[in-house]
């Protein structure tokens, strides 16, 4: 079946759009597309981050420098649209920033890049646009936003071209913001879009995709928890195995993911194989085993997000990505409390770590999504009790 | 709405950031791009005509601000010409072995600010003080009197009247007492040229700097007035040009255009400002009776003729101004950045304005073209932008 497009005829031509521009041939795409179809396009270059320390260091790839609200600006010159950049650096600080970096000294792993979308991002713009009179919202987006012809809701799927597709990062999208919300790109293949960005004319035609997280330079995450937090949160500790046995030193968990085999510093021979299995906060220890100990079939996740009605009474089967990466997974997903649910695999699935979101489609259908909280059976150490027994003699 | 952004119908009130060229000298303009090409250097008719062109505007210029032809500089604008002002004097004082000590105002334009600042940062021994404002954006002069006597400052810089506030600075009474105390005095007359009659008088002021954009010229013309001998500069830029003083090749076309634009006001061919002040003295009542929670900045003190700086409690400017620009009024929220960063303003700031009302704040300068009329839309615009922003 045709899904029909997002920007189809039933939608008043003519209507203002605000168009959140990167700097990228994305949403230059995307806001010539809408131009062509009629509608008054208004672009807006959010400041996310110190434009001023990014442009020094990065000259693309990320967002917010400097040379990406110039670009921004150059084509919006060219479609003869007006252009604005806002800026949210204040905002990004206390949603994304603070968090992204009290995530990792709880040993959680974030992801900003959904936390922005869905907790900055996306209402940002529509403050804007009601206050510019927008009726939508529009984003260089890869994935479908399709509106139903009665006012009835909206729905989000999964873009055409699976490589970009960028459904994973919209969980958190609700009703009010999605009904008005445009995403041109989500039929649309990128190979084409670079193609449309040269017919256009457009000079970011070439730019390279943006990659990493945006504010984020060669130092590399580590070295940014460790630049916007005071030393005694990030205090070394045991590697322990889930025995007890006390196997080396770590230099602060946050410097560790699940899953990771590379930088361990782990001397015996029999120990190479070894990958970061979990942690124990209360401890401060980072516990470590064997590649097996990384598949898990079960995971709890909190503050989820359904974008249409979802009826649990009984287990929903979907498939779920536990992180952006993942191929997604056959499982059930069982309502405990409130937004809360489990997931339970039909196959285990290899380091479900806390911190990520994990999101669940029924085909290309995005049903919602959640923060992945933990295992349903926990990994644990038999550290702490040894520790307290030793403590009571 | 967007229609009118492209058309003429534009109205355009942001005459301090950058005044419309007046399309009276349109034919002056032409004549001077096409014969002043001849470098001003050279001996044979076209660089002796070129050469007369500066010449004669240099003398225009130099009796307008009471300033010696032979001590005035031009520059590549007024940041530039600041920027020079103040290195010369740090270098000065440190020729003569001083710690060279500045004292700028806190509501300097950035070029005064920023300079200043680099200057501080390159060289150890440099102190730079700032000169505190009252509430209503004049600045402090019994604060100056008593910092006087603590410090001996090696130039005080001083805006002649605020680009954002439009508030005009007790020019008289601070030379006055930086002539007692023997300090040289620097005055920004960016914002005041054209607009206020010239009445700076001769006494105390040993720099005056001038733009030729605020008043329609082309861009990228700025004018160095030094009063008394130019020995007191250290160039910026090196060449035999301007004394070899100010090196490159004098910008003919637009030294020249600066000249002619000031005479054209001074003659009458072109508006003055002067009718300004009835207009935005009936917007400002207008405003403030229409439109609940504005605050207009400076109030009390003297302002020029064409500025009212006004917050808007309880509102974003930038989206303000965003909303301004789709209904095609121009407008600008103080100093402009190319950048679109949006800090608040470090004048508001210095006068003890709250950030928030600071980030609330939009200014509407006019200029000799603008009508009653385009302030009745603005009127109208305003009231419904800023209710449904309100809310």
């Amino acid at each position: 079946m045709a899904l029909p497009s997002a920007h189809n005829e039933k939608l008043k031509k003519r209507a203002r759009v605000l168009m959140a521009m990167s700097g990228g041939v994305d949403s230059a795409v995307a806001a010539a597309l809408l131009k062509t179809q009629g509608y008054e396009v208004i672009g807006v270059h959010m400041q996310l981050w110190n434009q001023a320390d990014a442009a020094q260091k990065k000259s693309g790839g990320s967002c917010c420098s400097i040379v990406d609200s110039n670009d921004a600006r150059r084509v919006c010159d060219l479609l003869e649209i007006p252009f604005y950049v806002i800026n949210a650096r204040d905002q990004f600080k206390n949603d994304v920033i603070d968090y992204f970096v009290h995530e990792y000294l709880q040993a959680r792993t974030p992801n900003p890049c959904v936390l922005c979308n869905n907790k900055l991002k996306f209402s940002y713009l529509i403050k804007k646009a009601d206050e510019l009179k927008c009726e939508y919202v529009a984003t260089g987006h890869y994935a479908k936003v399709v509106h139903s012809a009665d006012g009835g809701e909206t729905s989000l799927y999964r873009a055409t071209d699976r490589s970009k597709d960028q459904s994973y990062f919209l969980f958190g999208l609700k009703q009010p913001a999605l009904s008005r919300t445009l995403m041109p790109l989500g039929d649309l293949l990128k190979t084409n879009v670079r193609k449309m960005a040269n017919t256009f004319g457009l000079a970011v035609a070439d730019k390279p995709d943006s990659q990493e997280i945006c504010f984020i330079d060669e130092g590399g995450y580590k070295e940014f928890v460790e630049n916007n937090s005071t030393d005694r949160y990030r205090p070394g500790g045991p590697i322990v195995t889930s025995e007890g046995h006390i196997l080396g030193r770590h230099l602060g968990l946050f410097r560790y993911t699940i899953g990771q085999r590379k930088g361990l510093g782990l001397d015996r021979p029999e120990h190479q194989d070894f990958y970061v299995i979990g942690f124990d906060i209360k401890q401060n220890a980072l516990i470590v085993g064997p590649e097996e100990f990384l598949m898990k079939s079960a995971l709890v996740a909190t503050n989820c997000n359904w974008i249409g009605a979802v009826d649990f009474i009984k287990g929903i089967r979907a498939t779920a990505k536990i992180r952006s990466r993942h191929e997604e997974a056959e499982c059930v997903i069982t309502l405990l409390q409130n937004d809360s649910v489990r997931v339970d695999f039909d196959q285990p699935q290899r380091a479900i770590t806390a911190g990520q979101a994990v999101v669940f489609y029924q085909g290309d259908l995005v049903l919602g999504g959640g923060w992945i909280e933990g295992l349903v059976e926990p990994v644990t150490t038999r550290m702490r009790a040894r520790f307290s027994a030793g403590a009571t003699k | 709405m967007v229609k009118r952004l492209r058309s003429l119908d534009a109205i355009y009130l942001d005459y301090n950031a950058s005044a419309p060229f007046p399309t009276e000298l349109n034919e002056e303009f032409s004549s001077v791009l096409l014969s002043g090409y001849g470098n001003p250097s050279s001996l044979h008719f076209f660089g002796r005509k070129s050469r007369r062109l500066i010449n004669e505007a240099t003398e225009f210029v130099a009796k307008f601000v009471n300033a010696d032809p032979a001590f005035c500089y031009w520059t590549s604008g007024a940041s530039e010409a600041n920027t020079w002002v103040l290195h010369s004097a740090v270098l000065r004082a440190k020729a003569e072995g001083r710690s060279p000590q500045l004292l700028v105002s806190a509501i300097e334009h950035e070029s005064t600010l920023l300079a200043a600042k680099h200057l501080a940062s390159q060289f150890k021994d440099v102190r730079v003080d700032l000169l505190p404002v009252l509430r209503n954006g004049q600045i402090d002069l019994e604060a100056l009197a008593q910092m006087l006597t603590q410090a001996r400052y090696d130039l005080v810089s001083v805006l002649h009247a605020n680009n954002e506030t439009g508030v005009v600075q007790p020019v008289d009474q601070l030379t006055e007492i930086c002539a007692r105390a023997n300090i040289p005095v620097h005055i920004d007359c960016v914002q005041t040229l054209a607009k206020i009659p010239f009445t700076i008088a001769d006494r105390g002021i040993q720099f005056l700097t001038f733009s030729g954009h605020k008043i329609g010229a082309p861009k990228g013309v700025g004018l160095l007035a030094v009063r008394g001998e130019g020995r007191l500069l250290y160039p910026l830029i090196h060449g035999k040009q301007q004394k070899g003083l100010r090196g490159g090749t004098e910008n003919v076309t637009g030294v020249t255009m600066f000249a002619r634009t000031l005479s054209a006001y001074q003659n009458g061919k072109i508006r003055s400002f002067e009718h300004c002040q009835t207009l935005h003295d009936r917007f400002e009542k207008q405003l403030t009776e229409t439109i609940p929670g504005t605050i207009i900045h400076g109030l009390g003190a003297a302002r020029l003729p064409n500025t009212t700086y006004v917050g808007f409690e309880g509102l974003d400017g930038d989206s303000l101004l965003m909303g301004l620009d789709l209904e095609g009024v121009c407008a600008s929220s103080g100093s402009a950045c190319s950048s679109g960063s949006l800090d608040p303003s470090h004048v508001l700031s210095a006068m003890g304005c709250t950030p928030e009302l600071a980030r609330s704040s939009v200014r509407f300068s006019s200029g000799p073209n603008t009508t009653w009329s385009e302030f009745e839309t603005l009127l109208n615009v305003l009231s419904e932008l800023v209710s449904r922003l309100r809310t």
